[in-house]
């Protein structure tokens, strides 16, 4: 597949993934909660797409659109939300526990902050050409455990690349509420170098990661990635409180909208048409998982 | 030998065996060597695996699972007990569920180090006794050695027997102390009475013929004062004692004293901690049916007051369990 096909595969596969949970959860056939990547997905779909199969993600508790970029996992992933003992973490860590080999989430705020430094500290340590990269967002810089983080990763020279996806909301709170200065002044502190960009643009994210991910490994150093852009969904389910405009505002700068002005129509249908049988089938084989669990 | 030094060598031998072991602590280089000098002279000789830390408790947690989750087997130092409340997340909502919670059975070797307890007039913040935050929280293990073990022994066993996290409590009275290593003290036989229990249980009586009139269960720092007790009790009131400390405080090895409770009926229990929701009460409250009905009275559990550890020596007497205490509480139960 040519790059841009790739990445609107990718892309779309997440999308499609995440509104299938929606009307799942509106169906009653999913309990828990989920946060969902809708709008922010260029992002890690084109850090991932950069990443060998050794590299470590370590994510959050939005989480499923990293995951299915690193592993392509979908039947793991769905059964595992869908609470299957098949699922990849056996229908116990959910939709925001997930692991994998090489890959780690967690649903508390900046708890794998410090995790994650410990990973690719190790990796320094056994001399190892892997990358580690976590993502946050804005919200968890409301976690102190954040700067004492940042702090120990540039004294000890961790490379590790810190990607903060910015969506502007923490929760149901917009970033102007609840959070003081600028994020780049906040984080340039700590003699990390640090850029932003505000993107939704997989194509362009692909070719600045390509160039960041060789730069760390090159220089074996720890760099921080801030993404502006915004979410289109809503922070979990069902606690949405934006209004109308401004969310057809957001609409605009949809990854997918971005993608779609790039491919010829042909190749968008063909794709599209792919993803809703590979989720059809996934779906259809996760019901058919038998279910009784055993705690012991 | 002393405790501290104990601690001390046994930490040296597993850096020097152990090229995947790593300490993690705030002050612990040298020339310094930690607020209590347990880890005095590894940095000169195991450089960047002693790392010395900023004073970021949650993070160097963090970081010690992070080096477990990628092979390595770190021993993260936290300077006093009480700061073990800022590692919270980290161990609860991190280290604690991880192998379980992700479906695989990766094991997450590592260990905790804590100085708790008080007697030494340092105040609300920096004299508790706070195992018991962790006694409720699923797949931690909770070890704690007193004087009469041989702490370094306990601490590399628990390094080599580790499957996931230990929290390694050292009662910090005990740093000073000459721990004992003999077979008798005081006319007292020390014996190890463990049943397929993986940490040293010791149980120290007067003469092992004699039944004794009284079990008195107890761990840490707070063991030497049972051993006063008891030796003060035989000779004003002839009654007979049998002390049992475990190591492994969490969970309580209830097999290795199973016999004695049996054969004696009357259980006392110690901690320097809090009495309410503490050690005594998870072990009153999961007696098995056998041991519950072999009582022959109520239990009686000994600790501290509810209030925070005052830094007046005087009243922190008045709060911590003291000898009388434990008296009385024997005294109460024959």
């Amino acid at each position: 597949m040519k790059l841009l096909d790739t990445l609107y595969y990718k892309i779309l596969l997440i999308r499609k993934f995440e509104e299938l949970l929606f009307s799942l959860f509106e169906k009653g056939k999913l309990s828990g909660t989920t946060h969902t990547y809708i709008g922010q997905e260029a992002t890690g779909v084109s850090l991932i797409e950069n990443l060998g199969p050794n590299d470590i993600v370590i994510s959050n508790h939005r989480c499923h659109g990293h995951y299915l970029s690193k592993t392509g996992d979908v039947v793991g992933l769905l059964s595992e939300i869908l609470g299957k003992k098949n699922g990849v973490c056996k229908g116990r860590g959910g939709s925001q526990h997930l692991y994998s080999k090489g890959f780690y989430s967690n649903g508390v705020q900046g708890n794998m902050f410090p995790v994650s430094a410990g990973i690719a500290l190790a990796e320094k340590w056994k001399n190892s050409s892997n990358l580690t990269v976590i993502f946050i967002g804005d919200g968890t810089l409301g976690e102190g455990i954040i700067y004492e983080t940042l702090n120990m990763i540039s004294l000890y020279k961790i490379p590790i690349l810190i990607v903060v996806e910015n969506n502007q909301y923490a929760q149901s709170t917009p970033i102007k509420d609840n959070f003081a200065g600028k994020i780049i002044d906040r984080l340039a502190g700590f003699s990390i170098r640090v850029e932003e960009n505000e993107t939704t643009d997989a194509e362009f994210l692909y070719h600045r990661y390509k160039k960041l991910i060789k730069s760390i490994k090159l220089l074996n150093e720890p760099r921080i990635d801030i993404i502006h852009n915004e979410r289109l969904g809503p922070h979990s389910k069902g606690d949405d409180e934006r209004s109308s405009e401004i969310l057809n505002k957001i609409k605009e700068k949809d990854p997918i909208t971005v993608l779609k002005k790039k491919i010829d129509l042909i190749t968008q249908e063909k794709i599209e048409k792919e993803i809703s049988i590979l989720l059809s089938k996934a779906l259809d084989k996760v019901n058919k998982m038998e279910n009784s669990f055993n705690l012991y | 030998m002393r405790y501290l030094e104990s601690l001390n060598l046994a930490l040296d031998q597993i850096m020097s065996d152990n090229q995947n072991a790593v300490i993690i602590g705030e002050d612990i280089k040298d020339p310094y060597g930690g607020a209590f000098k347990v880890t005095k002279g590894l940095s000169s000789k195991y450089g960047h695996r002693v790392i010395s830390s900023p004073i970021s408790e949650s993070s160097i947690v963090g970081l010690g699972i992070g080096l477990s989750l990628n092979g390595f087997k770190p021993i993260v130092e936290i300077m006093f007990g009480d700061f073990i409340t800022l590692c919270a997340d980290q161990i609860i909502n991190g280290a604690s569920k991880f192998p379980w919670m992700y479906g695989s059975n990766f094991d997450l070797p590592m260990i905790i180090r804590t100085p708790m307890g008080g007697r030494r007039g340092y105040g609300p913040t920096h004299s508790q006794t706070l195992e018991s935050l962790f006694f409720n929280i699923p797949n931690i293990k909770i070890i704690s050695p007193s004087i009469f073990h041989d702490p370094g022994q306990i601490l590399k066993d628990t390094f080599y027997k580790m499957k996931e996290l230990n929290l390694f409590i050292e009662n910090k009275i005990s740093y000073p102390n000459e721990i004992i290593l003999k077979e008798q003290v005081d006319d007292y036989n020390i014996s190890i009475i463990n049943n397929n229990t993986e940490f040293v249980t010791l149980s120290l009586v007067f003469d092992r013929q004699t039944r004794p009139d009284i079990v008195l269960l107890t761990y840490g720092g707070m063991s030497n004062i049972c051993f006063e007790v008891a030796r003060d009790l035989f000779i004003e009131e002839e009654i007979i004692i049998e002390i049992i400390i475990p190591s492994l405080v969490k969970p309580v090895p209830f097999s290795d004293f199973h016999e004695s409770i049996i054969s004696c009926g009357k259980l006392v229990i110690v901690e320097e901690g809090i009495s309410i929701c503490g050690w005594g009460s998870m072990i009153t409250s999961n007696l098995n049916d056998e041991l519950f009905d072999s009582l022959k009275a109520k239990p009686v559990i000994v600790g501290s007051k509810e209030f925070p550890i005052a830094s007046s020596r005087k009243l922190e007497d008045k709060i911590l369990p003291q000898k009388s205490d434990i008296k009385k509480a024997i005294l109460k139960i024959l």
